[in-house]
């Protein structure tokens, strides 16, 4: 297996400054590579109970198998480490686009593997073979913008790829994030700022070796033409609705859809878990916005899903997914100050999404009389005050004031304010949701709390909203969503978004789609908008390695990979009862709009979980798969180690 | 090529093989690797004389030729024998492949098109791309 692979795995000792190189290959036959390596790299690098500070604790970033090869979207690396944000830390799991992936593949890389901790503010600089650890100093103290800046400029090459944390990560701030382009996700960046890393930066110029080239351009022909079609179709769909469209439509199709899709399936939430309804709405609607802030699009493929923005006066700089919905959730008219805001996370280096449901909880205590002024540094945390807002992300970034407590977990905060603040937070193992609802969606309620990740939500996607189709005169598609629900599912309640019935296989399908993106390295949106699924992969797989697997080969592998994240955890003593959504979801019927009164019900519910795990193999009481499961995977190792540990579930002749 | 500085604007352009009347990567090639395609005009190598000495790659102004790294024999923009795939790709259309003759015609129909866009949005009438799009003029 020479095609596709750089060839080696990277494993560096920031203690003592040493670099070892193993082949790929001894991982690449069982697990394919990506996510998939990452997670047993995870698992055998770490010992059970380290801390996500400890130095023990490794950072994995790991480059897609069709990374590098001139797929289109195939991109993406994934780091791995645990999770300082979760409570009890877990397994941490977070991936981007950009240049990192690509740039790491041709140094020479799949994986690399970072463990301890540097004596003092150090970044790694990689350039082909040769690996030099970096006095990071004078960049201690700067934000990710300006790193970036100061690392271009004192290596003299513009074309590195870097991987950096802000003033956050370096202050051990929970929700602080890994940067890399404007990109970032899941709060992973205080790992790197235990280890007194500042930045990875890589620069590739080996080059991957692929199987049949020709038919990559071919691929990458077949899906612009794809994106292309859905473009039409969009720019139609606006002609016809008598809507404006942005001269930017590829990022336009994305922003409209998402806005449509919350508001009118009331998928969201305004103010604190709130109900849909809310006079100033309409001031909040993103394409108007970007109409008159966005300045060009980019992004890593031709689909280019960054949106750049100029707003005079705070700068330049993109609206990642969620400040879009900042207002609602802060009932902020004020974008600019979204903007402004996002644009400091970015900086700081911190999660959007972790900080804005952490506010607008202040904001509804504020509301409540529970806490005062006096308790968020003389900042009143009323309602729409967006200047609440940028105080809260200097504060927490800097560690000044309240936001020291809020730096160490929202949890951290709730235990100062009294138990009546903490009654009112809705977390899960300390990670807030974001303003996506949950109680008409039990497929989205499954896949998350089973989640390895603790992610916020889960990617299960395949439902229709009626209301929405027969709005917009598409009964067909419905008919035929319903057709393909009877066909894959067995039941055509499986696509309705609140039935609970055939959703186990949907949700397992999910699972299995995000993290065979995740092996290949390659963005799920680009089949999803090229108008391809599962046959685009494995032609791709083929063109690159010319190897042919079926689609449950490749299941297989995305199976693998969630059994060895699912093991991270058990062996940290997960069980049923951490994998939860939260009790405020079966209480709290929706207020109003078109899904009104609707709640989880919990005894269907704990069915769907009994369901999940008997098809994965796991043991229903504990959560824990079983040994027969690990042994299907050939993961016999795993769980040989899970035994010593009493962490596979009894045999069923003692029970 | 990219030139990024985060927190500012950050410009995206193709620097692309000029294919030259009088190639400098042809004039320096020691083994006459490089030679001009009667048919499109491109310059090609040929891979069996290249040795990968590298003399091109360092004496041409735009950077637009190569060694690769695999094969070790240098590699530039051949037009893919008269269709590129760059331009079917571009999404954007800010790549477009237009006969030599016609480039000059090309460019005075795109200036004309800014100019009657201009005229149009002092007049209050719709722009063509405002036109394409069906949307109202405000």
């Amino acid at each position: 297996m020479t095609y596709g692979y750089a060839g080696s795995i990277l494993r560096i000792d920031l203690t003592d400054e040493s670099v070892s190189r193993t082949p790929t290959s001894e991982y690449a036959r069982d697990l394919l590579g990506g996510r998939a390596i990452n997670a047993k790299l995870m698992f055998e690098e770490s010992e059970a109970g380290v801390s996500a500070f400890d130095p023990g604790n490794p950072v994995i970033i790991g480059a897609g198998l069709l990374v590098g090869s001139g797929v289109m979207g195939a991109v993406r690396h994934e780091i791995t480490t645990r999770s300082p944000e979760q409570v009890p830390e877990g397994f941490g799991n977070v991936g981007s686009g950009g240049t990192f992936g690509p740039e790491m593949k041709y140094a020479g890389y799949d994986h690399i593997v970072i463990k301890g901790k540097a004596k003092k503010p150090t970044y790694i600089h990689i350039e082909n073979d040769e690996i030099s650890f970096k006095d990071a100093s004078a960049l201690w103290g700067n934000g990710t913008f300006e790193t970036n800046r100061l690392i271009r400029e004192e290596l003299g090459d513009p074309e590195v790829a870097i991987l950096a944390i802000g003033q956050a990560g370096e202050r051990l701030v929970r929700v602080a994030t890994i940067e890399h382009e404007y990109r970032s996700g899941t709060a992973l960046g205080a790992v790197w700022g235990s280890k007194n890393l500042k930045a990875v930066v890589v620069r590739g110029t080996k080059g991957i070796k692929v199987h049949d080239a020709q038919r990559i351009l071919e691929l990458n022909q077949q899906m612009i033409r794809g994106i292309e079609k859905k473009l039409k179709g969009y720019i139609e769909w606006c002609k016809a609705n008598g809507r404006d469209c942005l001269p930017y439509p590829k990022y336009a199709l994305g922003m409209d859809a998402l806005d449509e899709y919350l508001v009118q399936q009331e998928k969201a939430f305004t103010g604190y878990f709130k109900g849909i309804e809310w006079a100033d709405l309409e001031k909040t609607r993103a394409i108007p916005y970007l109409k008159k802030r966005m300045v060009r699009q980019t992004g890593c493929c031709p689909l280019s899903c960054i949106g750049l923005m100029k707003v005079p006066g705070v700068g330049t700089s993109v609206m990642r997914c969620d400040p879009f919905w900042w207002p609602w959730q802060l009932y902020l008219t004020d974008l600019d100050k979204s903007f402004e805001a996002t644009r400091l996370c970015s900086d700081y280096g911190m999660d959007n999404q972790d900080l804005v449901t952490p506010i607008s909880w202040l904001m509804q205590l504020y509301e409540d009389g529970i806490i005062t002024a006096d308790d968020t540094d003389g900042v009143p945390m009323e309602w729409g005050n967006g200047d609440a807002l940028i105080h809260v992300i200097h504060s927490v970034a800097n560690r000044k004031g309240f936001g020291d407590a809020l730096a160490d977990g929202v949890l951290t905060l709730a235990e100062k304010l009294g138990p009546e603040a903490k009654a009112l937070l809705i977390h899960r193992r300390g990670i807030v949701p974001n303003c996506d609802e949950f109680r008409n969606q039990a497929g989205v309620v499954l896949g998350t709390s089973v989640d390895t990740t603790c992610g916020r939500e889960n990617w299960y996607g395949d439902v229709v909203w009626d209301k929405h189709l027969k709005e917009t005169g598409r009964e067909s598609d419905l008919e035929e969503a319903y057709a393909h629900a009877r066909k894959t599912y067995g039941t055509e309640k499986a696509v309705i978004p609140w039935e609970y019935e055939g959703k186990v296989r949907g949700v397992m399908e999910a699972e299995y789609f995000e993290r065979i993106s995740d092996i290949f390295g390659r963005c799920f949106f680009v089949p999803k908008y090229a108008g391809h699924t599962g046959p685009i992969e494995l032609d791709a797989c083929k063109a690159v390695t010319g190897i042919d697997f079926t689609e449950d080969q490749l299941n297989a592998f995305a199976e693998k990979a969630l059994t060895l994240e699912k093991a991270y955890n058990v062996r940290e003593g997960f069980a049923r009862n951490d994998e939860e959504v939260g009790e405020f979801w079966f209480k709290e019927p929706i207020p109003d709009g078109p899904h009104k009164g609707k709640v989880l019900d919990r005894a269907k519910f704990e069915k769907m979980k009994d369901e999940y795990y008997k098809l994965r193999g796991w043991d229903t009481e504990t959560s824990w798969p079983e040994r027969e499961t690990y042994e299907r995977l050939g993961l016999k190792d795993v769980a040989s180690s899970l035994q010593k540990l009493g962490r596979l579930p009894k045999t069923k002749k003692q029970t | 090529m990219r030139n990024e500085i985060m927190g500012q604007y950050f410009v995206t352009v193709p620097v692309l093989c000029q294919q030259c009347e009088i190639p400098m990567c042809k004039e320096v090639c020691p083994t006459e690797a490089v030679y001009q395609d009667s048919e499109t005009g491109a310059s090609l190598v040929d891979e069996e004389r290249c040795i990968g000495c590298r003399m091109c790659v360092i004496s041409c102004p735009l950077g637009a030729i190569e060694v690769d790294p695999v094969k070790h024999t240098a590699f530039k923009c051949d037009l893919c024998g008269g269709d590129p795939e760059c331009v079917k790709i571009c999404l954007a259309e800010a790549l477009t492949y237009v006969d030599k003759d016609k480039v000059g015609f090309t460019g005075r129909r795109e200036a004309l098109k800014k100019l009657s866009d201009r005229l149009a949005l002092v007049a209050g009438l719709p722009t063509e791309a405002v036109q394409n799009r069906g949307g109202e003029v405000k």
